[in-house]
């Protein structure tokens, strides 16, 4: 198939990995190097660390997929043996089960589960809570947990005022908690940084996606993974809003320039989920056949991560993004986070507002059909996939299912993957391979 | 006397067709026992949770996946088959994942006058979810009160506490005449009790409770003595269940689960705010896993439960995939361990495999009579 674009290296993709590596390997050396080291699940808002001092944090979901692409099938497999040898259900949250493993284990992909200082976590699906209630068990350091559920499901973006300040209060419980706990001063201008630096990371990459919108598209799947995870994890940092400013800029040159992450780029989809990280090739084998997997809600971190709800509680996927935002206070940082981390939980776990989200992105990112991963391994993203997919159907959107776990490759079944993604190619257009 | 509990149990619908047309009344389904029925109830409401049929199904098969719990699919297809036509409304709190879907299928696909999410805390041990819970309780009394045009007063909710309060206190007199071995009366029977009382009006449900209390001590044919289990798990909306188990061998002596104590084991305390006081009872009530995540007091409530009722053995009944649970039993089966309570989990599904059931616990029986010798 010949190519219909050109095609460059993206240069900040480079830096995207380094940095991923620099994080989860420096949670090995940052006790060695006077830094504090939490341990949490990655959507905690860990820019309330920031206060306390120099810290890294070792993210649960993060530390899972090193174990599976670094550390390889055979410490995967010691790891999920080793959580089901102590009574624990296969059925159980993927990510989990390997994390535990490891912990158990006391083995990661570069060298051993490094001893924590506290265990910070967020209580938001049903598996995290209970995910870390034994982490913390298991290390008897102090650990302290938030909530961040959102509370309604009423097909929009509105948040009670309540259930923010529920979320407010319990972050400033949490900073006077950390002050109790480790007798130190609390910085609250580097707070403020912290969540500045935070919405600026979030508001380039709003502004990635939004570009991302463009034919021939400049990114594809495998450029995104970088990206979307800093946006989850160390998004407060200096660093990482340099690296997204470098993306937005490469970004914006490519589209400007028409180059194209798939020089053959004739078709263009979606990917709902996330990846079977042991099998990535999956997406290598769609890509070759000149379809751009575009990303997905969860790869866009839910596609307008920096907007506020509106007060009519509508979605607005071209609304430009909002730099006014940049929080001037600490109060105001930890406010805009709160409302994040109650938009994220809404769109996941709002049925109604998922599918609107995902009708009106489907259509304006130019996505010929959608491809649903349907994980065992987790529930929370799970809520709704199965209405979503139906609804959207129904409108007429192509559609394909897999199911699988994204880290247990016992789950996996490529020929059968395979076959579905060969009926679902063509049923949207694309020829056959000629093998 | 046990025949008018079973017959609620094995008509519920019937019951709360009748009901409506008696009292002219509406009818609300609930997914989860930590929606505050007593809100409804002063709202002139008949709350009944919403249970499966345990019938073959592939009505829910399109709109959960397979990896969520047997009840909550079985929940979601007795509503799309029609079962539960009678409902003027459904509400759900936030509880679990599982059950948020099948409230969210239901309302999408089965659309009714009414249909109300609440917030609830996933922290219920934190000191700032009472604040929050209120505040969510408020917001659902202000929405019944808009949909039904009636203004709940102090003595409606009065009178809806103190009504759900004696209904409990019953219950618990009840549970405490397990204590005696043999049993006055069987686990199936309890079960029969309990769940009758999810599903019906609870201040005729008390009438006839007091009547069987008063008429027990005076049974004729009690249950014989058996082996003591308890029971720990989610929900169980079958009799024939539990009349397996016993059938084995085995007294069910008590139980910790949302159909069973779990339900009522805690009262509304009052308060001059009567929503606050609602509020913290469901704050306060044994917790179900997913909600016990800063203090795990579910361990030692079990323990406890365990111990006062002098069980021989503890059988998990496990939904197929049910997180909370799955998360709990390992915890729960180390800390009986070394309690010297043996453990069994039983998993369960849509339907239930009647043969596999009976091996399994007669097996577990057997291990336990030779811990007994």
């Amino acid at each position: 198939m010949s190519d219909l674009y050109k095609t460059e290296r993206l240069e900040a993709y480079d830096w995207g990995k380094e940095l991923r590596l620099k994080h989860l390997k420096g949670t090995g050396t940052a006790r060695d190097e006077g830094r504090f080291l939490a341990i949490g699940n990655m959507n905690f808002p860990k820019e309330l660390l920031i206060g306390l001092g120099d810290f890294e944090y070792l993210a649960g979901e993060p530390w899972s997929v090193s174990i599976n692409h670094e550390g390889g099938p055979e410490l995967t497999a010691q790891c999920l043996e080793e959580v089901e040898k102590r009574g624990y259900s296969r059925d159980l949250c993927g990510y989990m089960r390997v994390y535990w493993g490891s912990m158990f284990l006391g083995r990661g992909a570069w060298g051993p589960f490094p001893t924590p200082d506290l265990v910070t976590f967020q209580a938001d699906c049903d598996s995290r809570g209970k995910w870390y209630q034994k982490v913390s068990e298991h290390w008897g350091v102090p650990w302290y947990c938030v909530e961040g559920t959102h509370h309604s499901v009423d097909g929009t973006t509105k948040t009670k005022e309540h259930a923010l300040q529920y979320l407010l209060d319990q972050y400033t419980d949490f900073i006077e908690w950390l002050k109790v706990t480790f007798h130190k001063e609390y910085d609250y201008g580097k707070l403020l940084e912290g969540t500045a630096n935070a919405f600026r990371s979030r508001a380039y990459w709003g502004e990635v996606v939004q570009l991302q919108r463009a034919i021939p598209g400049p990114l594809d799947y495998k450029l995104l993974l970088p990206f979307y995870m800093a946006i989850e994890y160390y998004a407060y940092e200096d660093e990482c809003v340099a690296m997204m400013k470098a993306l937005r800029d490469e970004v914006k040159y490519r589209v400007e320039n028409q180059i194209a992450a798939v020089p053959n780029e004739r078709f263009r989809v979606f990917h709902e989920g996330l990846a079977p990280w042991y099998a990535l090739y999956l997406f290598t084998y769609i890509r070759q056949r000149g379809v751009n997997i575009l990303g997905g809600s969860h790869n866009y971190n839910f596609l307008l991560p920096v907007q506020k709800p509106t007060e009519d509680g509508s979605f607005a996927p071209e609304d430009p993004v909002n730099w006014d935002g940049v929080p001037k206070t600490w109060q105001e940082g930890i406010r805009f986070r709160a409302m994040h981390q109650l938009y994220v939980e809404k769109v996941i776990s709002d049925t109604r507002l998922r599918t609107n989200v995902l009708r009106v992105s489907q259509q304006a990112w130019k996505a010929q059909g959608i491809i649903f991963m349907y994980d065992r391994g987790c529930e929370f993203f799970n809520i709704g996939q199965t209405e979503v997919k139906a609804a959207l159907q129904k409108e007429g959107v192509t559609t394909m299912v897999y199911e699988t776990n994204r880290v247990d490759s016992a789950e996996w079944a490529w020929p059968q993957v395979q076959d579905a993604c060969d009926s679902f190619l063509e049923s949207i257009g694309v020829p056959q391979m000629v093998s | 006397m046990l025949e008018y509990f079973v017959d609620i149990v094995e008509h519920r619908h019937e019951y709360a067709r009748d009901w409506k047309e008696r009292t002219g009344g509406k009818v609300i389904g609930f997914f989860c026992t930590y929606v505050p029925e007593e809100i409804m109830y002063a709202a002139g409401i008949l709350p009944v949770r919403i249970l499966g049929g345990m019938e073959p199904q592939d009505y829910s098969e399109s709109h959960i996946l397979g990896m969520y719990c047997p009840f909550c699919r079985d929940c979601l297809a007795e509503g799309l088959k029609g079962r539960y036509d009678y409902l003027d409304g459904v509400v759900q709190t936030r509880s679990c994942q599982h059950m948020l879907q099948a409230f969210q299928s239901w309302t999408i696909h089965i659309p009714l006058p009414y249909s109300y999410f609440m917030g609830m805390p996933s922290l219920v041990q934190a000191d700032r979810a009472p604040t929050f819970m209120r505040a969510e309780t408020g917001d659902f009394a202000r929405s019944l009160e808009a949909w039904t045009g009636k203004t709940l007063r102090d003595e409606d909710l009065d009178r809806a506490i103190e009504t759900y309060n004696t209904n409990r206190r019953l219950l618990r007199k009840l549970y405490e005449l397990r204590k005696a071995d043999p049993p006055i009366i069987s686990g199936t029977e309890v079960a029969a009790v309990v769940l009758s009382s999810c599903i019906s009006d609870k201040a005729e449900h008390s009438r006839k409770l007091e009547e069987l209390l008063e008429a027990l001590p005076r049974r004729s044919d009690p249950p014989s003595s058996a082996t003591r289990i308890m029971v720990v798990g989610s929900e169980n909306q079958s009799l024939e269940l539990f009349r397996l188990i016993e059938d084995a061998g085995a007294n069910i002596v008590v139980d910790e689960m949302c159909t069973g104590s779990r339900y009522f084991w805690n009262e509304v305390v009052p308060q001059e705010d009567r929503l606050s006081a609602i509020a913290q009872r469901y704050l306060d009530r044994p917790p179900c896993p997913l909600k016990d995540v800063l203090e795990r007091k579910r361990l030692e409530h079990v323990l406890n439960m365990a111990r006062d009722f002098n069980v021989a053995g503890v059988l998990f009944l496990q939904q197929k995939f049910c997180t909370p649970h799955e998360f709990d039993i390992p915890a729960l089966a180390e800390l009986l361990k070394e309690n010297a309570i043996p453990t069994y989990a039983l998993e369960l599904d849509v339907t239930m495999h009647e043969g596999s059931i009976r091996t399994r616990t007669e097996a577990f029986l057997e291990m336990l009579q030779l811990e007994l010798v």
